[in-house]
């Protein structure tokens, strides 16, 4: 298990918009990611979600403020502690799922014999032990989002952020997805982005509500059930916030 | 290991470029000379589907290779992830093509111009594999792997069908040459500096990137100037030759002759020839005798390198029927007795076939390279008395002009 880090991953004042004329994303957001903590990112259509993962991750740049982790804002730096698993994930043709997790190790600059042992320990952690000599390109979608947090953990990063981890997955596999999920712990913090709210609301610890590039709300999900009529849902409770443009 | 054969296609790309390096010089009817330069250059036609096919291959065993990485976030440069996951297929194409040419030739190359003449054929098929990536990388998968293809052939293919000097020195299609000359110094130097330039600029463009977010007009930019700066070094190379250019890309044969004497008369010959020694120094006293008879000088130095001063020209090659060989000792006579290649027009042929016949009464093989006509003539003057075939030659020897200079 990598070790806690120094400082969290946080986005300071950050400005993003897709072009140089289109309408900013962000236009300031600031946001810490709870460290030892799971964090439900939640928001409608368009809030943002992804767009703060990537930044988070390092694949998109901020246009002012910055994005930092340890205390460095280098993108070197978060591609090594922060894993981030996309909603697509795409199998490599020709891999196997033991070979692919390996690769998704290698190419941060792990050496091949560590890539092994990561890969082994990451494809138990997901419960693909049984699949892991099996063709990427063959397996089913849950199968395939479990080997993209497989790909994700044998990075050894210290966050690890999850975009819409269980869409369109059955409720088999989803249950099943949760289930790994339940089992990991990150000493920098977990945050899922999903619209399955009530699905994940046990696993969690944290609740953030993003909502045209605002947090709406930010804090335990006991304190975001507060207010609410005694056994809302928490989709109930995020759909009333939003309809009555609470916090 | 294995896993970069099956990610790259190389498994069965690999042995498919081997099949067609070796069937092509087969179904092109490409002569076998015992000469390696010119049968591994004759070999090399294969490159002309093997370079367009290895290209098309990695353009499309490269795609959505850059987008993929953009979504792993490597730490690690591109050139380095490309050659991870597709060296099977970048050093093993170059390396089955030329395995193709040798199996092909039946030879390895055994002197400095034929290890060039690999090196090129390497070279080539780096490049073409070069462009397949770049051209992967740049465009959309539907236009690179097409494009890939044509450039490649255009360049293997096209190059030597114009009518360019210059073209043709930077095409690795350095073919039709005989046993007296070799792939020309600047066509080597200019293939080489091109496709090295190319491949050096394809992997320094993508060592500066790690692929987390690529711009798709940036990288056509780069490979544009990857291209357009190995075409013009190659361009520049030619162009600032100061060899004559001609359109086989051949220069004459530089490699040193194997002599050795055969009563009194110096019999020198390509490496290759070495075993023909004997007999051809027979044929040559067996000339001597005619020509002592009709009061000619005999022939002294016969050698395989054209253009020797007082040295009969001997073309000896390997299945070279001894009547063929013959008749070629005779034109040698006659060119050193003008001082210049002469024209073989038909009474200068009548001169050829009679000497010949001289030397080699079973008339071995001659009956398929020369006219029925002119072996009719030669023979009717070989049976007039000894005085006037004499005469006869002598006064067609005195005639012999050499063709004006172009």
């Amino acid at each position: 298990m990598p070790a806690p880090l120094e400082s969290p991953l946080r986005a300071e004042g950050v400005v993003f918009r897709y072009r140089r004329w289109s309408p900013p994303v962000f236009d300031g957001l600031d946001w810490t990611v709870s460290q030892g903590c799971t964090t439900l990112l939640l928001g409608p259509n368009g809030a943002g979600k992804s767009t703060l993962l990537k930044l988070l991750a390092g694949l998109e740049r901020p246009r002012a403020g910055r994005v930092t982790v340890n205390g460095t804002s280098g993108r070197s730096d978060l591609f090594e502690l922060v894993g981030w698993m996309p909603q697509d994930v795409r199998p490599i043709r020709g891999l196997t799922v033991q070979e692919q997790v390996e690769y998704g190790a290698w190419v941060t600059g792990a050496s091949r014999r560590d890539c092994r042992s990561r890969a082994r320990t990451a494809i138990e952690a997901v419960d693909l032990t049984d699949l892991s000599s099996r063709r990427a390109g063959e397996l089913s979608g849950g199968q395939l989002r479990r080997l993209g947090l497989a790909q994700t953990l044998a990075r050894r990063a210290h966050v690890l952020l999850l975009d819409e981890p269980t869409a369109g997955l059955d409720p088999a596999q989803s249950a099943l997805f949760r289930e790994v999920l339940r089992g990991l712990t990150m000493p920098g913090g977990i945050v899922v982005s999903t619209h399955q709210v009530d699905e994940l609301a046990d696993d969690v610890d944290r609740v953030a509500v993003l909502d045209a590039g605002r947090f709406r709300f930010d804090g335990a999900v006991t304190d975001f059930r507060e207010g609410h009529p005694e056994g809302l849902s928490l989709a109930a409770a995020f759909a009333a916030m939003l309809g009555r443009g609470e916090h | 290991m294995v896993a970069a054969f099956r990610v790259s296609g190389a498994w069965w790309f690999l042995p498919v470029m081997l099949a067609i390096g070796v069937t092509l010089p087969v179904l092109n009817d490409v002569p076998l000379t015992g000469y390696p330069v010119a049968d591994l250059s004759g070999a090399g036609i294969g490159l002309a589907y093997n370079a367009p096919l290895l290209a098309a291959m990695t353009s499309y065993s490269t795609r959505g290779w850059a987008q993929l990485h953009a979504t792993l976030r490597p730490r690690r440069r591109g050139a380095a992830v490309v050659a991870a996951g597709f060296w099977p297929l970048l050093a093993g194409g170059p390396a089955v093509g030329c395995l193709a040419v040798c199996v092909s030739a039946q030879t390895l190359p055994q002197e400095r111009a034929g290890w060039l003449l690999m090196a090129t054929f390497v070279a080539v098929l780096a490049g073409a594999a070069a462009l397949g990536v770049a051209l992967s990388w740049a465009l959309p998968v539907v236009v690179a792997v097409p494009a890939a293809a044509v450039v490649a052939f255009a360049w293997v293919n096209y190059l030597p069908a114009t009518s360019s000097r210059e073209l043709h020195q930077m095409s690795p299609m350095i073919d039709g040459f005989a046993t007296t000359s070799q792939p020309s110094r600047t066509a080597v130097t200019a293939t080489l500096v091109l496709t090295v330039t190319l491949v050096l600029g394809v992997a320094l463009a993508m060592t500066v990137t790690r692929w987390e977010r690529l711009s798709r007009p940036l990288t056509s930019v780069a490979v544009t100037v990857a291209v357009a700066l190995s075409v013009a070094l190659g361009w520049l190379v030619v162009t600032r030759s100061s060899q004559e250019l001609n359109l086989l890309a051949a220069e004459p044969r530089s490699t040193p002759l194997s002599c050795a004497e055969y009563s009194d008369i110096e019999v020198c010959l390509w490496p290759e020839e070495a075993g023909r020694r004997r007999e051809i120094g027979a044929t040559a006293a067996r000339l001597n005798q005619q020509l002592r008879a009709w009061d000619l000088p005999p022939i002294s130095t016969v050698t395989a390198r054209p253009g020797e001063e007082g040295a009969t020209t001997v073309d000896a090659g390997r299945g070279l029927a001894p009547g063929p060989m013959t008749l070629s000792m005779a034109a040698g006579y006659l060119d050193q007795r003008a001082g210049c290649q002469v024209t073989i027009g038909r009474d200068t042929e009548v001169l050829v076939v009679a000497l010949a016949l001289a030397a080699n009464p079973a008339e071995d093989g001659l009956t398929d390279v020369v006219s029925a006509d002119s072996l009719a003539q030669a023979r009717s003057r070989l049976d007039q008395a000894a005085a006037d075939q004499a005469a006869w030659f002598r006064a067609g020897v005195s005639d012999l002009r050499c063709p004006p200079a172009s």
